[in-house]
């Protein structure tokens, strides 16, 4: 629970806002890098912290970053002619290159000087791995670019960034980031669920694939560590071995912790799958954010230009038709307007929700649906009732909070604005047995400079360090 | 640039701001007289200076605009019943005649005399120029009838049309006198080799107005302008402050050592434009009506000293290149801020400068969003050649200051001015051209157009 000050706090990200503040002084990503497919390609409309802005590929590639409206009368720059190395507004002629200078002038006299007193506000942009960033800040020169896996693996390694517009406040979409115990719940095979809940043993056997893993453990134990970063934070469960390969003679009782970032000022890292992954909380405003999800691979390729457009996700889930309403875009069919297709039949016989399992759809229909007494789609944080299995999202708040009031109070900002080296973390799944140090053991795995391999095999670590006895692998082989 | 308070003063409307009074000080046009076809017609919704209102006309064929809810308890006397000189709300029957007198209240014993007590807000109005005008001011205040030269003219000498556009009447009206912007945003990209007007080293001729050339409406529905996009002069027309508003004149000589002496009409006050490409005889008078500080109804007239030709009639009805074409049974254009004028970026490439079709769209593209329906002035960088938006601004502050410190102003209390046209006239020197432009323009040709229509 939090008072309505901080939660207003915490929530608002509009110019001005403390948490809109801090958020301007990190690198944000926008927009794929295919949005904006050639040099001098049309202009396309964005949002971010609640800013209305204009972003293009001017004809030299590189991207521009400008507020919607002309410096001259405010006429929009949507339409304006990108050419020659800048934008140029339609209503008078003004031409603004991508740092915002104004280079041509046309509708004053060849004498006048005026035009080199009059700049659009411009952001600077970096285009990095098939992903646009912007920074919005205050600094001439803005900070270090971040330095996750995503950004730092060669491009072919990462794949375009998979991106679903959500309808809610950028922290309630988040906070599904931070909270493990929901995964036994909303997005939770049902026979696993029934196993839980009535120990009824399931039929089926599980496959890779959080969706699809099938677990007993309905209580799992969380252990959270702050870091000058954000946090991050172990939630352990069981490892069962019914749904397992356990070794022949291996009587150990083991334990299953999922391993997940929360790095400042909106990003997360989420454990699955053999990539390493950042997940970008993005605002447009105080009631529409995008959820990001940037993935890599340490050893193959991911990048296919073919199908570098659209992102990943349209494929599975289909977005709507968009106009140049940013709030358009990558905005999935399936969506609160028709229950996010929510399917009864899966309901009943497959899964806890019928809510399609595809991104975070699931997720969005659970906090799109949270407003304040406004109708505004921002959580009402003074009013919940939170448990023991919420104490990550307690952790992540209070961090958050407190980095927003050390810069709003005294100006002093989370390290890792400037260190981006802090960025080079990396979440992980391990099997551990019962009582060990998970945060000792897996040192090397959480970070994205030891060398080691991406950890996000559900079975035991020791299996896959140390060499399988010859007879144990004629087993398995069958 | 204005200061936040003045950009709030001279942008809100509402009734009791200071430019809200100035609005209500003049007649306004409310309605196409069309909207009331006949006497007992149906009943029309209007909103007006954030004004909720409902027009009728009565038995008698006149019209009436008065308050969109019953003061009885507030029902909407849209479903009211117009018949026998009268709008009966439906609520409970009480009756309104066009002058708001509450003629009949039937729903009580005591209606025969509380009827005198109740007063409705009405507004006098009076149709003129296929137009139907209010006044929406203190009775005491009510002003003569502006003698626009337009409104004596014989219908078929008029074309008119309402549209409405999603934004703040003041930056809809600014574009009418900005005249650095045609030959960016109305431009076609392959006549940027061909001087400009206002270029001083442009062949001297009449520099008046930029004239569509080679246009085949067919096939072509891009307009072209003439003039390359550079400005190479400071502005050349000098404003003056007449009776009713303000004027542009310019004067240049000819090879011949004549002075030519060229008068534009830049606004009358409040509303009063009349910007617009228009053939040699033919004039446009722009009139946009706060609906509220976020919307407006621009009736669009164009009008002549002779009939208008039904092939421009045609033009202006059933093509889109004067009049953008609206969604039908709205006033909604078709192309229009939700649908980003159906900009073409393939167009804006190729063949002219926004890829979006035509001149008022092309206008309307950029009016709709100027930081938003309501400019924010706090934010503008403004050069030499908006000093007519400037002038303009200032004048309008000036009278709704004036307003609000209890003087009245006095243009309304000059109708005679309103009747101000685009001109053209000689002279042997600069002053007397002048002089000559400002008589001409100011002196009806009605008397003329009379005698010229007995001599045939």
């Amino acid at each position: 629970m939090l008072s309505k000050t901080d939660n207003e706090l915490l929530t608002r990200v509009g110019p001005g806002t403390p948490m809109g503040d801090l958020m301007r002084e990190y690198w944000v990503p926008a927009l794929p890098s295919a949005e904006f497919d050639a040099p001098d390609s049309p202009p396309k409309r964005m949002r971010l912290l609640g800013e209305n802005l204009i972003m293009f590929r001017d004809s030299n590639g590189e991207m521009g970053c400008v507020a919607e409206s002309c410096p001259h009368r405010g006429a929009s720059l949507f339409f304006g002619r990108n050419e020659e190395a800048g934008l140029r507004c339609v209503y008078h002629g003004w031409k603004f290159d991508v740092s915002g200078a104004c280079v041509d002038m046309p509708s004053e006299p060849a004498e006048s000087n005026f035009k080199s007193k009059v700049r659009a506000r411009a952001y600077p942009c970096r285009d990095v791995n098939h992903m646009v960033w912007v920074y919005m800040g205050p600094r001439e020169v803005p900070p270090p670019f971040p330095a996750f896996d995503v950004n730092t693996l060669p491009p072919e390694n990462v794949a375009p960034p998979a991106i679903m517009m959500e309808e809610a406040n950028w922290f309630q979409n988040l906070e599904g980031d931070t909270d493990s115990n929901h995964l036994d719940y909303l997005h939770s095979r049902l026979d696993a669920f029934r196993w839980r809940l009535f120990d009824e043993k399931p039929q089926g056997g599980s496959r890779p694939g959080l969706f699809f893993t099938v677990w007993s453990d309905k209580m799992p134990r969380l252990d959270v560590r702050t870091t000058d970063y954000g946090v991050y934070y172990s939630a352990r469960r069981k490892w069962d071995d019914e749904f397992s390969d356990r070794r022949p003679g291996d009587n150990t009782p083991y334990e299953w912790h999922r391993i997940n970032q929360f790095i400042f000022p909106f990003h997360t890292m989420i454990t699955g799958g053999n990539t390493v992954v950042l997940r970008s909380f993005v605002p447009l405003d105080d009631n529409w954010a995008m959820l990001i999800t940037q993935r890599g691979s340490l050893t193959e390729r991911m990048y296919d230009p073919s199908k570098a457009f659209p992102t990943p996700l349209e494929s599975e889930v289909g977005f709507i038709d968009r106009t140049s309403d940013p709030r358009t875009y990558f905005m999935t069919k399936a969506n609160r307007l028709n229950d996010y297709n929510r399917d009864y039949e899966v309901e009943r016989t497959k899964m806890v929700s019928g809510v399609p399992a595809v991104g975070n759809l699931q997720d969005r229909a659970m906090t799109e649906l949270m407003a304040n007494e406004k109708g505004e789609r921002i959580y009402d944080r003074s009013r919940e009732h939170l448990g023991s299995l919420d104490i990550m999202c307690i952790a992540v708040r209070r961090q958050v909070l407190k980095a927003v009031k050390a810069y709003s109070e005294d100006r002093v900002l989370p390290a890792n604005v400037d260190n981006v080296s802090l960025d080079q973390v990396r979440p992980a799944t391990v099997v551990l047995p019962e009582g060990a140090d998970w945060a000792a053991e897996t040192e090397q795995f959480r970070s994205g400079t030891s060398g080691a391999p991406v950890a996000w095999e559900i079975k035991p670590l020791r299996y896959l360090t140390q060499a399988e006895p010859i007879e144990a692998v004629g087993g398995s082989g069958g | 640039m204005l200061i936040k308070e003045d950009n709030e003063l001279v942008t809100n409307v509402k009734p009791g701001t200071p430019m809200g009074e100035l609005f209500r000080r003049f007649w306004l046009p409310v309605l196409l007289a069309s909207e009331l076809p006949v006497p007992d017609c149906e009943p029309v919704k209007v909103r007006i200076l954030n004004e909720d209102l409902i027009a009728f006309r009565g038995t008698d064929g006149r019209a009436g605009l008065i308050d969109a809810f019953c003061p009885h308890r507030g029902a909407p006397l849209f479903f009211g019943r117009n018949e026998e000189d009268g709008l009966r709300c439906v609520y409970h029957g009480w009756k309104f005649d066009v002058d708001g007198n509450c003629v009949d209240l039937p729903s009580a014993p005591e209606g025969e005399t509380y009827k005198q007590k109740i007063d409705i807000i009405s507004y006098p109005c009076v149709e003129a120029g296929d137009l139907i005008w209010a006044y929406m001011g203190p009775k005491e205040k009510q002003p003569p009838f502006p003698e626009f030269e337009w409104l004596s003219l014989p219908k078929e000498n008029r074309y008119v049309r309402k549209f409405k556009l999603e934004c703040n009447y003041l930056q809809a009206m600014e574009g009418d006198y900005d005249p650095s912007h045609a030959r960016f945003l109305h431009s076609k990209l392959e006549d940027a080799s061909i001087p400009s007007p206002l270029d001083p080293n442009r062949p001297v001729g009449n520099p008046a107005t930029f004239v569509p050339t080679d246009r085949d409406a067919n096939s072509d529905p891009y307009p072209r302008i003439v003039g390359n996009r550079r400005v190479l002069a400071r502005p050349m027309a000098e404003l003056e402050d007449t009776d009713s508003g303000v004027i542009a004149i310019g004067a240049m000589q000819e090879e011949d050592g004549k002075w030519q002496a060229n008068l534009n009409v830049t606004l009358m006050l409040p509303i009063f434009c009349t910007a617009g490409i228009a053939g040699p005889n033919t004039y446009s008078s722009n009139m946009r009506i706060p609906i509220d500080n976020e919307s407006l109804m621009f009736f669009r007239l164009r009008w002549s000293y002779d009939a208008i030709p039904q092939k421009d009639i045609e033009e202006y009805s059933q093509k889109d290149w004067y009049y953008p074409q609206l969604i039908p049974g709205t006033v909604i254009p078709q192309d229009n801020v939700h649908n980003n004028y159906n900009v073409n970026r393939d167009k804006q490439r190729n063949e002219n400068y926004t890829g979006i079709r035509t001149f008022p769209l092309q206008d309307i593209a950029m009016m709709e969003n100027q930081w938003g329906p309501i400019a924010d002035r706090t934010r503008e960088h403004l050069t030499s050649w908006d000093y007519m938006i400037i002038h303009v601004r200032q004048r309008l502050l000036k009278a709704a200051r004036a307003l609000a410190n209890g003087v009245e102003p006095p243009e309304p209390w000059h109708p005679e001015a309103y009747c101000y046209r685009r001109e053209q006239a000689y002279g042997a020197t600069r002053e007397e051209a002048i002089a000559n432009v400002k008589a001409k323009a100011l002196t009806t040709r009605l008397g003329e157009l009379a005698k010229a229509t007995q001599a045939r």
